[in-house]
């Protein structure tokens, strides 16, 4: 029953010129199936080493069940690893998910009973002799599984193991992945670039930058609540409108005047203060915009549109991405906002037509204006 | 810009049939995206266009040459790969110039074109930067630009797979990007991107959809979404599709709307399960006819009442509902009975006592109303438009199986 704490973690290389990991604190319960994203040089892969104990930490403890294992080999971690691309060994399938067993001398009965057991878990049981060249990768990330489960490993670490397959079997692969967690017991971590994968499957996800933990929450309320412009960018497609704050009623709620003759929302913030006239960001997602049609009748209309504010715009961009439409929206105060709207939305707009834009003053989320908008926008 | 003409082209590999007599035509300035599953042959036919492979027979030409024969570096071809590695020793601009410079006695000329290009991708002012100072979109920028300079005036870009290894959120930005570039007037480039992400496939001219050595469907991104040429394709360009077969029981006259250019013609089908459901179709079935169609998990529109008025309409209780970013998956555990619309009274014969159930799955926007009342448990009613069907002569169960099962 492990679960996994890292303590004050700093990870330096080429004498602290490069800080890999900087100060991270971090407990994962036993059982917990956590996602680890960010851009790539964020620290994730320097992170599960030192989890794994295939790199020291320049500063800071390694806590596996409360024992803290800083220096002690991976070997004794109890920690299995899957990799994108696994070393399969041109032994018969029985022999590849017991090879660990047999090097470590553990006796034929056994080896036979944990092999046999763990390649039922994993479905593979029926072609335990096959030698497994040319399999393909889904059944090979099974493989891969079995060998881990076999190995007794509590913790596993993947990095990436469905970046090779087709979207559609990583989709049905990574459900059995999660039920094999759960059931056997197995608290994991998976590095991923996926973030549908992450969001299908993980509890909860921890977004990394720069050798820090950003924000590590469940992925809906990663996704909703993000606490910082990054953090939202890089989970999925928001707008951004630049603006100030223009009244303060005093209770969290902010009257945000947007440039350039923008419309006003009044915007609530739990966790952030402003101050009158101060420049800030104002945050929302694709889905979270509605268009309509100049004439829609507001007033007799079924839906409750109370809280939202109205625009005026005009469609200046159309594609299908495959699952929405996706419309450019020119606003009359030269801002353009990106909205997604399912093929059956029941208007369909054309190039250069006009029309009314909505935004719910709920979906609206706050943000400080930053010292350097481009990069905290860039998700490089 | 130069027009691909394949015909009749094979390719055996080890023994194996890889492309079987693919036949097709990439007109001057194309974008074409080709997607297919692992093992489709996908990278055997950029091979063979880029003159990495020879073909076991066929030919391919490009504007009406035949190049069939000659080798790889005459052919005037740039390819990026996903694992496309830089020179880690020279800078932006010498990475960009290097093909060029190896080409070119006039390396005057060549900096200047890397320049413009180095522009194009948005990268002016950075042309010394060392790959290793580098984002990893920056890098992507500077392959493109490689491969694009490798191409003399009337060439081919092939790009495969190229962003694979991104996060999704750059991903988004730089597709838009490099179709973009490549379409710019200064480049105009035919070009031929390898994926498997389908958003990526949509930004295609056209799109191929290879599957087991040959074309299944070679189409507008429209044509392949709304009528896919068969199962596989369809399934294909579904995240999860929902599929039921049965019989005409009646059929009506052609409207007089058009949908996507089309005239449609209602059909009303009952399932093996005795559903009644309708479908809009501009194919020519008959009243009789045995029939498989599938609807897509995103073409459900979802209400938190019950209302049972609305043909096409299901209600039924959340089984499971999962957040994925901008859209909620939800699996509807859905008694079937015969619904309203058609009248009820002609068709009592098919109420029974036990109704079967059937999982249906939907997609739907995470919007505040969704994530508040699209919960386990809920009963919910939901709805699809029946242009969005589609209909194909019946599939037998067993094929059924194979196309959709994933491996």
């Amino acid at each position: 029953m492990p679960d996994i704490e890292l303590q004050h973690i700093r990870k330096e290389f080429e004498d602290g010129k490069i800080i890999a990991l900087n100060e991270i604190n971090l407990k994962i319960n036993n059982n917990d199936f956590a996602f680890l994203l960010g851009p790539s040089g964020c620290g994730k892969t320097t992170m599960l080493r030192v989890i794994s104990g295939l790199t020291q930490p320049t500063v800071g403890k390694v806590l596996i069940d409360g024992v803290d294992v800083t220096g002690s080999p991976p070997q004794e971690r109890g920690i299995a690893f899957i990799f994108q691309d696994f070393n399969i060994f041109p032994l018969s399938v029985f022999e590849n998910c017991t090879y660990a067993l047999k090097v470590q001398g553990y006796s034929r009965d056994y080896i036979i009973q944990e092999g046999e057991k763990a390649l039922t878990i994993v479905g593979l049981a029926h072609r335990a002799d096959e030698i497994p060249i040319g399999w393909s990768n889904g059944d090979l990330q099974r493989l891969g599984l079995a060998r881990a489960i076999c190995s007794g490993a509590k913790i596993l670490i993947m990095d990436e193991p469905l970046g090779s397959l087709d979207p559609k079997i990583s989709a049905e692969f990574r459900w059995e992945l999660r039920r094999i967690i759960k059931d056997q017991g197995l608290t994991a971590i998976q590095v991923t670039h996926n973030q549908e994968e992450a969001m299908a499957i993980g509890d909860y996800i921890i977004i990394m930058r720069e050798g820090l933990i950003l924000q590590q929450n469940t992925s809906e309320l990663l996704y909703r609540y993000p606490n910082s412009l990054f953090v939202g960018n890089f989970l999925g497609g928001i707008n951004i409108l630049e603006g100030y704050i223009r009244k303060d009623y005093q209770d969290n709620y902010y009257d945000v005047k947007i440039r350039l003759g923008g419309p006003t929302f009044k915007i609530h913030s739990t966790d952030k203060k402003f101050s009158l006239d101060e420049n800030v960001i104002v945050l929302f997602r694709h889905e979270e915009v509605y268009l309509f049609p100049l004439d829609y009748d507001f007033e007799n209309s079924q839906a409750d549109w109370t809280g939202i504010v109205l625009m005026d715009g005009s469609i200046s961009e159309k594609y299908l991405t495959g699952k929405a439409m996706r419309y450019m929206v020119e606003l009359g105060n030269e801002d353009t906002v990106s909205v997604a709207k399912p093929e059956v939305f029941q208007y369909q707009f054309d190039i250069n037509e006009g029309i009314k834009v909505g935004i719910f003053n709920e979906d609206l989320r706050l943000f400080k204006y930053p010292k350097n908008l481009a990069k905290e926008m860039d998700l490089q | 810009m130069t027009q691909i003409k394949i015909e009749n082209l094979s390719f055996q590999r080890r023994g194996f049939q890889i492309l079987n007599n693919i036949n097709l035509t990439i007109e001057n300035g194309e974008y074409i995206t080709l997607v297919g599953p692992t093992g489709s042959g996908k990278s055997s036919l950029i091979g063979l266009i880029a003159g990495l492979y020879k073909p076991t027979s066929g030919k391919i030409y490009f504007d009406g040459i035949d190049v069939t024969k000659i080798p790889p570096e005459e052919r005037n071809c740039g390819l990026m790969f996903e694992s496309y590695a830089l020179f880690p020793h020279l800078n932006i601009l010498d990475n960009v110039s290097y093909a060029r410079h190896m080409k070119e006695a006039n390396h005057q000329d060549t900096y200047d074109i890397s320049r413009e290009v180095i522009d194009l991708v948005r990268l002016t002012d950075r042309e010394s930067t060392m790959p290793h100072e580098c984002s990893g979109g920056m890098q992507q920028r500077v392959a493109l630009a490689r491969a694009i300079m490798a191409i003399e005036k009337r060439g081919i870009l092939i790009l495969d797979e190229p962003f694979k290894a991104l996060d999704a959120g750059l991903r988004l930005n730089l597709r838009r990007e490099v179709k973009n570039i490549v379409k710019s007037p200064l480049l105009n480039m035919t070009t031929i991107h390898v994926t498997n992400d389908m958003k990526e496939a949509m930004m295609g001219d056209r799109i191929i959809v290879l599957d087991q050595g040959t074309i299944r469907q070679f189409d507008s991104p429209d044509q392949v979404l709304y009528n896919p040429k068969d199962l596989f394709v369809a399934n294909f360009f579904s995240t999860e599709i929902n599929h039921f077969s049965g019989k005409i029981i009646a059929r009506e006259p052609t409207e007089g709307k058009m949908f996507r250019e089309k005239q449609l013609s209602k059909i009303i089908i009952s399932t093996n399960e005795n559903y009644i459901l309708y479908a809009k179709t501009d194919k020519n079935f008959q009243v009789g006819d045995e029939v498989t169609f599938i609807i897509r998990s995103q073409y459900f529109k979802a209400r938190h009442k019950r209302r049972e008025s609305k043909t096409n309409s299901i209600y039924g209780k959340i089984k499971r509902a999962k957040f994925m970013g901008a859209w909620l998956r939800i699996e509807l555990e859905a008694p079937f009975k015969p619904h309203n619309g058609l009248s009820e009274k002609n068709h009592t014969e098919v109420h029974t006592n036990t109704l079967p159930m059937k999982t249906i799955k939907i997609e739907v926007p995470t919007t505040r109303t969704a994530i508040h009342n699209f919960i386990v448990g809920e009963t919910i009613t939901v709805y699809y438009p029946s242009e969005f069907v589609i209909v194909f002569p019946r599939i037998p169960e067993k094929k059924l199986e194979q196309i959709l099962r994933v491996d």
